[in-house]
């Protein structure tokens, strides 16, 4: 009797420690884990099962290890890419949050430019890819200025909408304390529209590795999305599937920095309903 | 009245003006608000709206006046005109005997909507008021705490508007309409937002707090029982245009219970604005046996 109590247990023990490992924070983290390492054990299995030629769909094992072997090239052209993301997005912000506020102050230019950029914002821009190289040569400028011209709009059009979301009634509040209007901006206008400029800078993260990486098919020397096409040039499957992943890293990295500062910068977030 | 009697010839502002001034006597000063055939017509795509007035009024200092009216009547224009907030069509308004040309600051602003910037927390919020007007930062914090206190909102100082509920909010933002001490308090249906229950409890801590520092009130409702429950003076408007028909002093002691509706004097005032409501239309009650 006692023996029998005593396995089971151990055997509830073991599977509460299961369920509370499935659920809680945890989970956040292993089940995603998990998810992928299935994924790539499948797709490695499938390939030597279906005997796929490498020059086709090389198996994971070795586009990882190239990813490992080749850290060094890779990293240089993950370096050129990033450093035009970077910039770019540095651009795109001051421009965008500048002009949105612009934009929302004075009716005049709300009424004039409005319409045009509403245009602008939905046709596909990467297709003007050709013409910033023709515009600005092969290299560092005509990268930057494509991908400085996409990332802008959504943080443009986000500006916008967070400066429009003030109450005017605030307003009459700002101007009885006598406040001008620098003041507005700094203890009103910006703070309100800090967690619209967020999301509009998440998704010109997004935006803006796409754009440097089309520019970079285009007409580049170096980065990732030469590195790509240098790579098919060779059919080298084996470095395009690294290359491919270097750009998803890159991406991710970008989008968990406006994250982190997003959580920096705007702490009150937490408390919104 | 020696201001009253020599602006009419006196149109030059400047020269005459500045020693009437020093030479005011106390009988005038104890005008805070006047308004002189104030009117308001806002141009729709409809063509024009003649929105209010011309109205006169005279708000004395430390006098609590209440502008009642229906909804649309014009009495929160009528509050905007009053505090710079808003150019009226024709007429002007007086602050202390002089004409009022930009917002006035000397006031505090409380509209039916808290309007807190839910960025800050409580205490921050009402803090905007010192970093705005470049106040004595200790100064300034001691007297928000003391409001805290006084509007039963200690412990809410570092909460975000998003964690306190309605009425709490409509607190803070009365201790950010007090906190730099101004002469004159303003508010927009205050309580408008607010359940009913929540709304006779802070009616009651308003008036104590009123009590205590006395400032003038201009307040906008549409509730007569809060008119009279608080009001020295309710000033009662028609609407379109909306213009002042009556006047009503009410001579109630203070503090006044909130379950004001017992008392046979205050059903006298309150049939009073029920009467002038039936006469125009506010309220169309039928004849029932």
């Amino acid at each position: 009797m006692v023996n029998v109590s005593a396995t089971m247990t151990a055997s509830t023990d073991q599977r509460s420690r299961v369920a509370s490992l499935l659920d809680g924070a945890s989970a956040k983290v292993i089940l995603p884990i998990l998810t992928m390492a299935l994924v790539l054990v499948a797709w490695e299995y499938f390939c030597i099962l279906l005997e796929i030629p490498p020059y086709l769909v090389p198996k994971p094992t070795e586009f990882l290890g190239r990813f490992y072997t080749d850290f060094a090239n890779i990293g240089y052209h993950m370096w050129a890419t990033s450093k035009v993301i970077l910039m770019a997005f540095v651009f795109a912000g001051i421009i965008g949050v500048t002009m949105g506020y612009m934009i929302v102050t004075f009716a005049t230019l709300e009424r004039g430019a409005y319409p045009l950029i509403v245009f602008l914002e939905i046709i596909p821009k990467t297709i003007t890819a050709p013409l910033f190289v023709a515009w600005f040569g092969v290299g560092l400028s005509s990268k930057l200025m494509l991908t400085t011209f996409i990332a802008f709009f959504p943080i443009l059009v986000n500006s916008i909408a967070g400066f429009r979301s003030i109450d005017p009634r605030l307003y009459h509040i700002s101007r009885s304390m006598g406040a001008n209007w620098s003041q507005t901006f700094r203890f009103i206008q910006y703070p309100a529209a800090l967690p619209y400029i967020f999301a509009g800078l998440k998704i010109a993260s997004v935006y803006a590795v796409t754009a440097s990486i089309v520019i970079e098919f285009v007409g580049s020397t170096e980065g990732l999305g030469y590195l790509i096409i240098e790579a098919m040039a060779f059919m080298d499957m084996e470095l395009m599937f690294a290359a491919i992943l270097a750009t998803a890293l890159t991406g991710l990295l970008f989008n968990l920095v406006v994250t982190s500062f997003e959580r920096l910068v705007i702490p009150w977030m937490q408390y919104r309903q | 009245m020696m201001l009253n009697d020599v602006r009419p010839e006196g149109h030059g502002e400047e020269g005459p003006e500045e020693i009437m001034q020093s030479a005011a006597p106390t009988e005038a000063q104890r005008i805070a608000l006047s308004g002189r055939r104030v009117s308001k017509t806002f141009r729709t795509k409809d063509g024009e709206n003649h929105a209010l007035g011309p109205i006169d009024f005279d708000i004395k200092e430390g006098e609590f006046v209440s502008i009642i009216g229906a909804s649309g009547c014009g009495k929160s224009t009528t509050m905007l005109i009053t505090a710079g907030l808003m150019p009226a069509t024709s007429g002007e308004i007086h602050f202390r005997g002089q004409r009022l040309h930009s917002p006035l600051t000397d006031v505090g602003i409380v509209f039916q909507d808290h309007l807190l910037l839910d960025f800050r927390t409580a205490l921050d919020n009402v803090m905007l008021q010192q970093q705005i007007r470049r106040l004595d930062r200790n100064a300034a914090l001691e007297r928000a705490r003391e409001l805290f206190a006084k509007l039963n909102l200690t412990g809410a100082e570092n909460r975000y508007p998003s964690q306190l509920s309605g009425g709490m909010r409509q607190r803070v933002s009365i201790a950010r309409a007090l906190v730099h001490e101004p002469s004159i308090l303003m508010m927009d249906e205050p309580f408008g937002a607010l359940d009913a229950i929540t709304r006779n409890q802070i009616r009651y801590d308003l008036e104590l707090l009123w009590m205590e520092t006395k400032k003038t009130v201009i307040f906008i409702t549409h509730s007569i029982e809060e008119a009279i429950g608080l009001s020295d003076r309710v000033l009662v408007m028609s609407n379109s245009p909306g213009t002042i028909i009556d006047e009503i002093h009410v001579d109630l002691p203070r503090p006044r219970p909130v379950h004001l509706g017992e008392y046979p004097e205050f059903t006298k005032y309150a049939n009073r604005v029920f009467d002038i409501f039936e006469k125009i239309g506010v309220y169309r009650f039928g004849r029932r046996n």
